[in-house]
This record gives structure tokens, C-alpha cells and sequence, in this order.
């Protein structure tokens, strides 16, 4: 049987008065929702599991899991780097390594973006598998200006509309917004109803204290993030994404790695909606069977929005 | 003046769901200031809450493979803009009894 796709992405907001005064259509076709997801054991992920362990239900209604993706898929990765003045000396020189190590990570199949942003917003390498290319792009980025962090998070997403591949937005940022347009609750809303997942990277702040007795010596203790942790967060969760802070600037590299070898052990579950209506707001929920876990999946869809794939 | 005034308009004629009056604010505002990031992102965004995701992103790709180089919202931030919550409240707090 031919296999569909069915990926999730924005829907308008207007349509939720006119949906609401047509009766409801249920889904009977076999077009397949794709949901990612990432189980997690305290902090860490959990892999080798399989169909039977996952528990789905859309609208609150069970679906019979048909399909479940590992490594089939190919990825697109829109990376959306922050290169305002902050991000200077080591912090800049490990933000380029750890960029460029996530390209070294692509498949063949895959394809990234690089899109840069200080309160100007800039496309330094639009998708392509050309691995020099982005490393090219990646090692050119200069920090500059100040900071749109919104502007440049809705950016990463409204780019997944050209494409209908899983899409990872992986968003790096060591600083609170200065100069968006769009507000918070705006691309928010965006990531809640679109299907990419995105990963936050923020870096850990630090401050100098003299502590009592010794006043002669400054000690450095973590300040909390630096980053807009509300909306990172927030992003994150919307999509089931992470949020996920560097300890340090040397660090940013590593948390690059370690992102995405998380990434990579997650799941894709596949099903086709039965007894849910074919229209509206679908919220989705995704258990493991027999065991403590923690499932960080997007925790719904908008059935207007699913473009079907040959 | 008059591109903040089409941006502000913009938002706020979004804001009551007047889809089209923004649309064309948007437009106004980059007729303008043709490669100005802060309209062209209003307007792209406008297209996603009314369900043209394609539109959106279409916008959003010209935005990107041309860089604003100019654009009045980064001289508006500069200025009284930081100030906004509180003149905003200020303002409210004026006219209510």
C-alpha cells in the first residue's frame, strides 16, 4: 500500500469560527499523523523501544499505532544562531564549532539552513546538503548589534512552510530579546500549532561575588540563565522540543553535540485518526506503557493544516 | 513617522482580526521602506494566523536572502521605545476614571 505522510504544520487562527458552525467530519482516510517523540528516564533519553510500549490518544480517543520511525526519515535543520555583540571571543569560537559539528552529523539524506540573527535577521546558508557550503557560512558569522530573538525564532518557523521534510529548529541564544516586532504570545502561538520540534540553547550566566571572610579573592557562581528562559522554554515545550543551557561558554560546543544525540533517539509515531473529527484543534497525549517516564511530544495539531505527502 | 505609524496601525488592525486593513498597513509601511525587516515580518506573520503558511514563509525567505539595512523600528527602539509598558499604563491609567 502506498505509504502517506502526513506532516502538521500553522493553521489560522480565523478558521476557528467558521469550523465552528459546520458539524464535524471524522477521519476515515489513511492519511498518517506523524507525532515525534522523546522519552526521557530523569535526564536521559530512552531508547529501544518499540510500537507495543507507546500509548497515543488523539482528542482523548486511543489510535492504533501503525508505524514507527527511527532513522527513515530525512531531517531538515534550520539552525538560527544568535551573533548579537554578547556573543564575542570563546563563546563565539565554540557556538562556530559546535554549528559545525552538527553538520559533520548530517546524513546524506539530510539538509540545514543557517540563519543568523542580531536585530537584523540574515540567511547565511539556505538548505542545502552541501556540507562546505554550511561550514563555509558557519565559520563567516560575525557578532553584531542587538538581539530579535522572537523575530528570529518565527523566522526559523515560518521557513518550515517550504519544506515537508521533519524539521528541527535548533535555536541558539546567550540573551533576552532588545528588538523583536512580534510578540511573545505570537510566536508561540506559531510553534504550538506547527510540527517542528525545536531545541533551545542558552548559556548559563555567571557572577562575581567576594564571599565573607575573603574579601581579597572574587569567586564566580552561577547567576541563572542569562537567556529569555520563559520564552525559550516555552518554545521548546510547545513542540516538545528542549530547552537545553551550556554551564559555560566552552561548554556551548558540547551542548551542541549533546543535542543532538538526543535528537537522534527519538521516536516518530505514525497512526491514522479514527473517531476524531477531521477538523479543529486535536490535542494530542502520549503515554509509555509500564513504565516511569517522562514524553515530551507537541501536544496537539490543527487538522486544516496537515499537508499529505506522496 | 510615517512607517511606524503604518506598523503600529498594522498590528493593531491585527489584533481585532481586520486581516486585510493590516495586510495593506504592512504593505504601505514596506512601499516605504521596500526592505524594511520589522513590516516584512509583521506581514509574514500576518500570513501564517490567516493560514497562508506558504505566503508566510515566502516572505519571510526574500526578508532573509536581502537583509534589512534600514529600517526606522531600530531607531524607534533606540528612542522612547523601551519605554512603552510604562507610557502605555501611564496612558491607560489618564483616561480611566
Amino acid at each position: 500500500m502506498k505509504q502517506r505522510f502526513v506532516f502538521l504544520t500553522v493553521a489560522a487562527l480565523c478558521v476557528d469560527a467558521v469550523q465552528a458552525q459546520t458539524p464535524p467530519r471524522f477521519m476515515s482516510r489513511s492519511e498518517l499523523v506523524t507525532v515525534d517523540v522523546l522519552v526521557m528516564n530523569g535526564r536521559r533519553p530512552v531508547t529501544g523501544l518499540t510500537l507495543a510500549d507507546f500509548e497515543l490518544l488523539d482528542n482523548g480517543v486511543p489510535q492504533s499505532l501503525q508505524q514507527l520511525y527511527l532513522e527513515q526519515l530525512p531531517l531538515n535543520l534550520i539552525m538560527v544562531l544568535d551573533v548579537s555583540f554578547s556573543v564575542e571571543g570563546e563563546r563565539l569560537t565554540s557556538l562556530k564549532k559546535g554549528a559545525a559539528s552538527v553538520v559533520d552529523r548530517l546524513r546524506p539524506s539530510d539538509r540545514a539552513a543557517v540563519v543568523s540573527f542580531s536585530h537584523r535577521l540574515g540567511l547565511q546558508a539556505a538548505l542545502t546538503s552541501d556540507r562546505e557550503r554550511l561550514k563555509t557560512s558557519i565559520a563567516a558569522l560575525e557578532p553584531s548589534g542587538s538581539t530579535a530573538l522572537r523575530d528570529a525564532a518565527y523566522a526559523g518557523l515560518a521557513l518550515r512552510a517550504t519544506s515537508q521534510a521533519r524539521t528541527l529548529l535548533l535555536l541558539f541564544s546567550d540573551g533576552v530579546d532588545t528588538s523583536s516586532v512580534l510578540e511573545e504570545r505570537r510566536v508561540l502561538e506559531i510553534a504550538r500549532r506547527s510540527d517542528v520540534i525545536v531545541y533551545a540553547i542558552g548559556v548559563r550566566g555567571w557572577s562575581v561575588t567576594y564571599p565573607i571572610g575573603s574579601s581579597t579573592r572574587p569567586v564566580r557562581v552561577p547567576s541563572g540563565p542569562v537567556t529569555d528562559d520563559r520564552f525559550l522554554s516555552g518554545l521548546a515545550a510547545e513542540t516538545g522540543g528542549r530547552l537545553v543551557y551550556a554551564e559555560n561558554d566552552r561548554d556551548v560546543a558540547e551542548t551542541f553535540t549533546r543535542v543532538m544525540q538526543e535528537f537522534n533517539s527519538r521516536y516518530v509515531l505514525g497512526y491514522a485518526p479514527k473517531g476524531v473529527p477531521d477538523s479543529g484543534w486535536h490535542q494530542l497525549t502520549v503515554r509509555v506503557k509500564n513504565r516511569n517516564a517522562t514524553v515530551l511530544a507537541r501536544r496537539g495539531y490543527s487538522a486544516e493544516e496537515r499537508i499529505p505527502h506522496p | 513617522m510615517k512607517y511606524l505609524s503604518a506598523v503600529f496601525l498594522a498590528m493593531t488592525e491585527a489584533e481585532q482580526r481586520h486581516f486585510d486593513r493590516a495586510r495593506d498597513l504592512y504593505n504601505e509601511a514596506l512601499g516605504l521602506y521596500p526592505a524594511s525587516q520589522a513590516a516584512a515580518i509583521g506581514l509574514s506573520e500576518l500570513a501564517y494566523r490567516r493560514g497562508q503558511p506558504s505566503e508566510a514563509a515566502a516572505v519571510i525567505t526574500r526578508l532573509l536572502n536581502n537583509p534589512s539595512k534600514e529600517d526606522p523600528w531600530w531607531l524607534y527602539l533606540l528612542g522612547e521605545g523601551w519605554r512603552f509598558d510604562s507610557r502605555l499604563g501611564a496612558l491607560r491609567a489618564s483616561v480611566r476614571p
